[in-house]
């Protein structure tokens, strides 16, 4: 299967992506919003470093002092947002497998429904997934440390000097990497599967689900395949996207706004590829032959 | 064939010493010592084997019957040093973690040290019963990195004595800037070396003292000159470059190598060995300036950034030579250590510098071996020839030379560039991460609210921290400073002169702070005790502007007397028009010193017409307020800025330096959109995790 029909169809979610976007950006306010007025005291009035692209180093130097010195009000902010960001992530995750299961025509009731009726499965899925996730690092961090021991170093490994003197881009080190990736593909793709499969099929067993949709991954080298394909080319994408943030030389308040409007642009296209994970494993699961009765778990996982 | 001037004008010019490091003509320094080292590196067992003949000369008027020498490999010989010491009581030191609760976190073989095994007169008698370790400034009667001999017969003035040293040093894992990482070595401060008799004229100095520190966590060092000539001995696979010219090598029937360098007119010695290094000679040559040969010892996997390193050192040779004075030595070394042996790169010695480089550098000119290469030189210079005394004012090295490496990369227009951090594959794709020039770097980190001055021995320091901000960027920013005072050809003249009138003499700060007056005819007194002996802040702020419209005559209240007494009514509303129509407008403009250092300020005042006014104030006072009544519509103060060409230069605080009437909102959106951005990034990404 192509990955471009997904791509297609998650960029064509307008709405979803539109709301997806607004909450992100609500929640990233949550941290934004205490910088603004420190900001505008200094700042304001200031003519430092005018006409100067930001972010100047004279501007960046006075501003981190100001924040020094309400480091707490700030760091605590910059908390809440990211633990707000974090469990958002994971409440609208069901809405978004439902919408791309379901799809068309988006209604925001019907999506919030959704994520009202598998807030709790949902939940219970993330934790199960957990498992898999600890696994997924587990077995990055071994390999890692046993290379070490063995005198190549990864790319996790190298330290900082390392990393700024002589960047560790062995063949080692690659193929390291290179596994590393596959196992966070396999566990990211297994929950999203899982998720798919949850709203397909008003699943309620999360556990066997997730053991199911793991296994699922794991016996399809095909769909792990495309659905690492899809974010490569998010991730190449959102490069782009990022060349073309930078590239605009902020000297002022117009080109400062210009700057925010591409840089939700930018999220845009983050967002519109990993709903993009969604379709595209939501077309797997909808090409799937009949439903195979769901094996029980792993006795290492029974509860 | 060129015409005659041209001839001349192109000509390379007279070397200083001949094709082994010996002087042609009269000596450039005092030579107050005349070393002989024989040494020899066993890399198996980490030792190094060692003898030196040591013939040192008495500068003073009174005999010395006591001499002092350096031992600062015992720095590295247990967690009970100075060094240790102070390394745990200022937070740190280069390279290592001072906090952590296995600091110095070392494993047996790591330590290092160095015994003096025997110690005598030449042909006479032994004096290594004699040996006693000496605390000079502190109470730790653990160091063991200074210690005196007494000698049977005193020195007599103006006379010489002949000493016979052998020792045996083991070889630390790297440490401050020494030792070794598997069979990479880099040897400095490696052998005893006496310390300096300063004598009555000479730093201050009233009476012949001797200047002999021990090894701090912060401080470095401070000799004698003289001639230095070392044979070295090292199985021969090893590359070995060294201070001063190769004179010759010799083959031993042991597998050993003997290498022999020698060099008249330096205060010190330092080599590397390793046999993995790539050797690479270049020559400097350039009108005017005295031709010197260079070797280049690389890590093979840092070969991109050899073509950097070679036009570096020459830029350098060539900017340092023309703004200050000529190097004069023939022959320099540069040596760029692998990545695992780092700790060893970024450090001086005299004509032999240790380098920081990269297997990717940034292009065309990478920061890291551009300004390293530039600073490390530049201590040729400072440390090299000049000389003053590291140990108790470190800023007449670190910070002057700062400064100068600031200008060299201001001139080659060298760049701190995130970009270039980011491997070589993914920098096209991030082309607008902020780059900084190094006179951003200086400013950026200049400042404390919490400084010590920045004449201050090394180890009396707070902390790491405050030692480095101290010695390397405030200094140097108060030079730029200095540098605005005077002018731009002023300030050039002071460093030339400095380091011409001063070269082989050991300086101290009243020394430069001299030049510089003289030079300036200026009495910069005021500057030196404010920046360089104070601990003040220089923070002034433009903490009001406010303009009010009015008509010409908008008096209120009673005025006159019996019949001609009359009450005029305060205006409503909108501002009246005068007869003419015109309205005017009050403005307010109010500048605070916040810090406690006071200097004259001007105050650049422009209104809407385009006009604008120069205000100057002492800057005594906590604050002054200025007060301007003129007709609209353009009458309005558009902005007050505090002028920064002078020490204000130095405000903490710059931001607040201006004040524009209307709200600037282009950087306070920037920055909330910037933060904004960032956020919601970081949410997104955290969402592969959810």
């Amino acid at each position: 299967m192509s990955i471009v029909r997904p791509i297609a169809r998650a960029f064509a979610e307008l709405r979803l992506l539109a709301f997806l976007l607004a909450t992100n950006l609500l929640v990233a306010l949550i941290g934004s919003i205490p910088y603004l007025l420190p900001a505008l005291e200094a700042f304001g009035h200031s003519s430092l470093e005018r006409g100067t692209a930001f972010p100047s180093i004279a501007v960046s130097i006075s501003f981190l002092g100001i924040l020094g010195q309400s480091a707490g009000f700030v760091g605590g902010s910059a908390a809440v947002s990211v633990l707000s960001a974090f469990a958002l992530q994971i409440i609208v995750a069901s809405g978004v497998a439902f919408r791309v299961w379901k799809g068309g025509r988006f209604r925001l009731s019907e999506f919030l429904e959704a994520i009202g009726r598998f807030f709790g499965r949902n939940l219970r899925l993330f934790l199960w997934s957990l498992i898999g996730l600890a696994v997924a690092v587990g077995l990055s961090a071994g390999s890692a440390a046993a290379l070490n021991a063995a005198g190549w170093k990864t790319l996790f490994t190298s330290t900082g000097v390392e990393w700024f003197l002589e960047p560790p881009f062995t063949f080692t080190s690659l193929a390291h990497l290179a596994f590393v990736l596959i196992l966070f593909a396999l566990w990211r793709g297994s929950l999203d599967l899982a998720r798919v499969k949850m709203v397909a099929n008003d699943e309620k067993k999360t556990r066997k689900l997730a053991w199911q949709a793991l296994k699922q991954m794991v016996r399809s080298p095909k769909v792990l395949a495309g659905y690492a394909a899809v974010s490569l080319v998010g991730v190449f994408a959102l490069l782009v996207m990022l060349r073309l943030h930078g590239e605009i030389a902020v000297k002022g308040a117009g080109k400062a706004w210009l700057a925010i409007a591409v840089g939700e642009l930018v999220l845009w296209v983050r967002l519109g590829f990993s709903v993009a994970g969604y379709a595209y494993l939501a077309e797997k699961e909808r090409r799937a032959p009949a439903t195979q009765p769901v094996p029980v778990g792993p006795p290492v996982l029974a509860s | 064939m060129l015409p005659p001037l041209l001839a001349v004008a192109l000509a390379v010019a007279p070397p200083f010493f001949d094709e082994q490091g010996r002087s042609i003509g009269a000596p450039l320094s005092n030579r107050v010592v005349q070393y002989q080292i024989d040494a020899k590196l066993d890399p198996v067992a980490n030792t190094v084997t060692g003898s030196e003949q040591l013939v040192w000369r008495n500068r003073g008027a009174d005999p010395q019957a006591r001499l002092w020498f350096h031992l600062y490999w015992n720095a590295f010989k247990n967690d009970r040093s100075t060094l240790y010491w102070d390394a745990r009581r200022m937070g740190g030191m280069r390279d290592e973690d001072s906090t952590s609760p296995n600091f110095p976190n070392r494993k047996k073989d790591e330590w290092g040290f160095i015994d003096v095994t025997e110690f005598s007169v030449h042909e006479g008698a032994s004096v290594l019963s004699s040996l006693k370790y000496q605390h000079p400034d502190d109470d730790n009667a653990e160091d063991e990195t200074v210690f005196t001999v007494d000698l049977p017969e005193p020195v007599p003035a103006g006379g010489s004595i002949t000493l016979d040293i052998r020792w045996l040093a083991r070889v630390p894992e790297i440490v401050e800037r020494a030792g070794h990482v598997k069979d990479y070595y880099l040897l400095g401060q490696w052998f005893p070396k006496i310390g300096v008799l300063e004598i009555p004229g000479e730093r201050g100095a009233t009476a012949p003292r001797w200047n002999c520190h021990q090894y701090h966590a912060t401080s470095e060092f401070y000799a004698d000159f003289g001639v230095f000539d070392a044979h070295l001995t090292v199985p021969a696979a090893f590359k070995v470059g060294a201070t001063g010219v190769l004179v010759d090598t010799k083959d031993q029937s042991d597998g050993t190598r003997t290498y022999h360098f020698h060099q008249d007119d330096v205060h010190d010695f330092a080599w590397t060995a390793w046999p993995k290094f790539e050797v690479t000679d270049v020559v400097f040559e350039e009108p005017d300036l005295p031709k010197v040969q260079i070797t280049v010892f690389l890590a093979p996997q840092h070969q991109r950034s050899l073509p950097q390193y070679v036009d570096a050192i020459k830029a350098s040779l060539r900017y340092y030579g023309r703004w200050w004075t000529a190097f004069p030595y023939s022959h320099l070394t540069l040596v760029d250590p692998p990545a695992d042996a780092i700790a060893s790169g970024g450090m001086e010695y005299p004509t032999f510098i240790a380098l920081v480089s990269r297997n990717d550098p940034g292009e065309p000119k990478d920061y890291e071996v551009w300004s390293v290469t530039a600073h490390e030189f530049g201590h040729n210079y400072w440390y090299g020839l000049v000389a003053s005394n590291e140990f108790e004012e470190a800023w007449l090295d670190e910070g002057i030379n700062t400064y100068g490496t600031s200008k060299v990369c201001s001139a080659e227009n060298v760049r701190r560039d995130l970009n270039s951090a980011l491997p070589s594959f993914l920098r096209p794709w991030f082309p607008g991460l902020p780059a900084w020039t190094e006179v951003d770097s200086i400013r950026a980190v200049s400042g404390s609210r919490w400084d010590s001055p920045v004449i201050l021995a090394a180890w009396k320091y707070r902390s790491l921290s405050d030692y480095a901000r101290n010695s390397y960027p405030r200094p140097a920013a108060n030079l730029y400073a200095l540098e605005r005072i005077v002018g731009e050809d002023t300030m050039a003249r002071v460093m030339k002169t400095y380091a011409q009138r001063w070269k082989f003499r050991h300086p101290r700060s009243e020394d430069f702070f001299a030049v510089a007056e003289e030079e300036s005819r200026q009495d910069l007194g005021w500057f030196w005790k404010d920046f360089f002996r104070g601990t003040g802040q220089l923070d002034y702020a433009v903490n009001d502007l406010s303009c009010v419209e009015h008509p010409k005559n908008d008096a209120k209240g009673i005025f006159g007397t019996g019949e001609a007494r009359k009450t005029v009514e305060p205006p409503k509303g909108k501002p009246k028009s005068d007869e003419k129509g015109q309205t005017y407008a009050r403005c307010e403009i109010e500048v605070s010193r916040v810090g406690d250092i006071e200097v004259p300020v001007t105050l650049n005042v422009t209104f809407d017409d385009g006009t604008s006014v120069r205000e100057i104030w002492d800057g005594k006072d906590r604050w002054h307020r200025w007060t301007y009544d003129r007709p609209m519509p353009d009458g309005e103060v558009r902005e007050a800025a505090l002028d920064d060409h002078g020490p204000l230069a130095l405000d903490m605080t710059p931001h607040n330096n201006s004040r524009t009437r209307k709200t600037n909102t282009g950087s306070a959106v920037a920055i909330f959109g910037f933060f904004t951005f960032v956020g919601q990034f970081l949410a997104s990404l955290l969402g592969m995790f959810a």
